[in-house]
């Protein structure tokens, strides 16, 4: 194995720009990883080796002009739920098996507007409908820190990926932890930015009032620059912020402990947490305190609705999305002996059991006679978590939580029960629901597994949410998978 | 609430999704389990709260100007298509 394929994206971008490494050089490096480890991970669908070589000499070709921009020749690992032109996207599910786009995500494209070289497309739960990466229709994927284990979902192709060294770093999708579980999983850094920073054109969409993309990667300064790189108001979306792109990833150290306001929501740390992740927090808590930080408890009180809200407005916007997908204009079509068979039997074949869950659940709650009672309920439901953190944070800076209830765990051990898969969100649901961004950080080890901390932030605030994850990373001192 | 078999083969049917017998069975099991779960929000007191349909704001979201521009190209777009003809979807008969 190549060492270059250890190098972090910021690193690598600046050696491609001084010209000590090339992008080729780096790609094929990545390229040969992916080609070693793929077939046994899984954490890729589709590896675009020519595409992937053409962008690399293209980037050496601007570096050798003197044109290098943002992210400059760095090879990324891009969720298959972003439509990439001429590059099939799936979703991960055969209703879009043989599905390639003509057009290419505000997202990605933007990312190539940077210099960035795509490598190929992760490996999702299908529609990005779950946590733990089973219920994609390419095959689970393996968690590189021990291979029994998931790397999360539904990002979890991505999380694997760069937690393998077979990218330098990935986009993500998160609609109520898809990017933050997983990156916790696997030993990573994941944000879920504020809802609106990130376009949501081109993206296969799930619940589009949740849905969010965002970078993953193996450092904080790392996920910043990926960061810049793709956020950016986009008028294609009517939910895209005007608010101003940050340089990130500068000045991340800039940043002073001393009287800084933590807030610990006491909601989150109920009788009957696992006591490993209640003390991997907790460490964390204490660093902050001993570099001058004020611990302050609030209290989010909504915390507990935050999940049976989340699995009825999610599954109601899922219905409608899902919808569109009736065989007559792209993926697969299976005939039937008229229009409305034709619909059903291409939907019956094409989507998986919990796709098919969700889009019924849905339909039972958006169903007359009972909007009222289930979906006009959450919505209101949701305003209150809102108005939750509102008021929390007018008393602290950044809050602190866990990012998933558990550790990684065993592939198939929580599969047959949808609601215990589905209380792997308990602590990053609210946020989505609040439209707030979040940061999932690696903060220890348990048992040999990773584990990450989450900082919520305010609307907007993502430059000091990051400036706060690298004072947990430098406090930390966590060390990535180690492989020879 | 209890979700009972009549209740997912309408369901099915607004769905577009067919069912067997045994997975309609296991169906209904998962959603009541699901709805149960879900029904604890009756207990949250929302009088006067407005159902929160997004979370930003019109302030940051702005219109873009009422101009035509082309975004994508019909052969582009229509080569994904299962069936086409002379620059058309084709489709099953839609009016009987």
């Amino acid at each position: 194995m190549s060492e270059l394929v250890k190098l972090g994206l910021k690193e690598a971008s600046e050696k491609i720009k001084n010209k000590e490494i090339s992008s080729v050089e780096l790609t094929s490096a990545l390229l040969e990883r992916i080609d070693a480890r793929n077939e046994n991970i899984n954490a890729y669908v589709e590896v675009v080796h020519d595409k992937a070589l053409e962008m690399a000499e293209a980037s050496d070709k601007r570096i050798k002009d003197g044109n290098a921009r943002l992210m400059e020749g760095v090879p990324l690992g891009i969720k298959d739920l972003f439509c990439t032109a001429g590059v099939p996207t799936t979703a991960c599910s055969n209703i879009l098996k043989g599905f390639t786009p003509a057009y290419e995500s505000t997202v990605t494209k933007n990312l190539w507007k940077t210099g960035a070289v795509m490598l190929g497309k992760t490996n999702l739960d299908q529609f990005a409908m779950g946590s733990s990466n089973e219920t994609s229709a390419f095959g689970t994927v393996k968690n590189p820190w021990d291979e029994e284990r998931t790397p999360g979902g539904s990002s979890g192709g991505s999380a694997a990926a760069v937690a393998d060294y077979m990218c330098l770093g990935a986009t993500g999708t998160d609609t109520g932890g898809s990017i933050r579980q997983p990156a916790a999983f696997s030993g990573i850094v994941g944000l879920k930015p504020t809802y609106g920073r990130c376009s949501r054109w081109g993206i296969v969409a799930f619940a589009s009032s949740l849905d969010q993309a965002g970078p993953m990667a193996r450092s904080v300064e790392d996920t910043a620059l990926m960061f810049r790189g793709m956020s950016g108001y986009d008028p294609l979306d009517t939910t895209s912020a005007d608010m101003p792109i940050e340089s990130f990833d500068e000045n991340l150290d800039n940043l002073s402990l001393k009287g800084l306001k933590i807030g610990l929501p006491k909601e989150y740390f109920v009788d009957g947490m696992d006591e490993d992740i209640k003390k991997a927090t907790y460490d964390a808590v204490a660093r902050f305190k001993a570099e001058g930080a004020e611990i302050v408890e609030i209290s989010l009180p909504h915390t507990k609705y935050a999940v049976p809200t989340y699995y009825i407005v999610a599954p109601a916007e899922a219905a409608s999305n899902l919808a569109r997908y009736d065989g007559m204009r792209y993926g697969q079509r299976v005939e039937g002996e008229n229009l409305d068979d034709t619909y059903t039997k291409t939907r019956t074949a094409g989507f998986g059991d919990e796709v098919k869950r969700r889009i019924m659940i849905g339909n039972y709650t958006l169903s007359s006679g009972y909007y009222d009672a289930y979906y006009s309920k959450a919505q209101k439901v949701r305003a209150l978590i809102a108005d939750d953190f509102k008021k929390a944070f007018a008393k602290v800076d950044v809050i602190l939580t866990p990012t998933a209830p558990t550790p990684a765990f065993k592939t198939g051990e929580k599969v047959s029960d949808p609601i215990q898969m589905y209380l792997n969100d308990i602590f990053t649901v609210a946020t989505s629901l609040a439209g707030l961004p979040g940061i999932s950080v690696p903060s220890g080890m348990v048992n040999g597994m990773p584990v990450g901390v989450q900082f919520i932030g305010k609307a907007f605030d993502e430059k000091h949410l990051l400036k706060v994850a690298f004072a947990h990373e430098r406090m930390t001192g966590f060390k990535p998978l180690d492989v020879k | 609430m209890s979700i009972d078999l009549k209740t997912v083969e309408k369901l099915s049917k607004l769905s577009r999704l067919s069912f067997d017998d045994t997975e309609k069975q296991k169906i209904a099991d998962e959603l009541t389990k699901i709805l149960d779960f879900v029904s604890q929000l009756q207990e949250v007191n929302t009088d006067g709260v407005e159902p929160m349909a997004s979370t930003v704001g019109a302030d940051i979201t702005p219109e873009r100007d009422d101009e035509t521009h082309m975004e994508h190209e019909r052969e582009a777009l229509l080569s994904n298509a299962p069936a086409s003809e002379m620059g058309f979807y084709v489709v099953p008969r839609v009016v009987e």
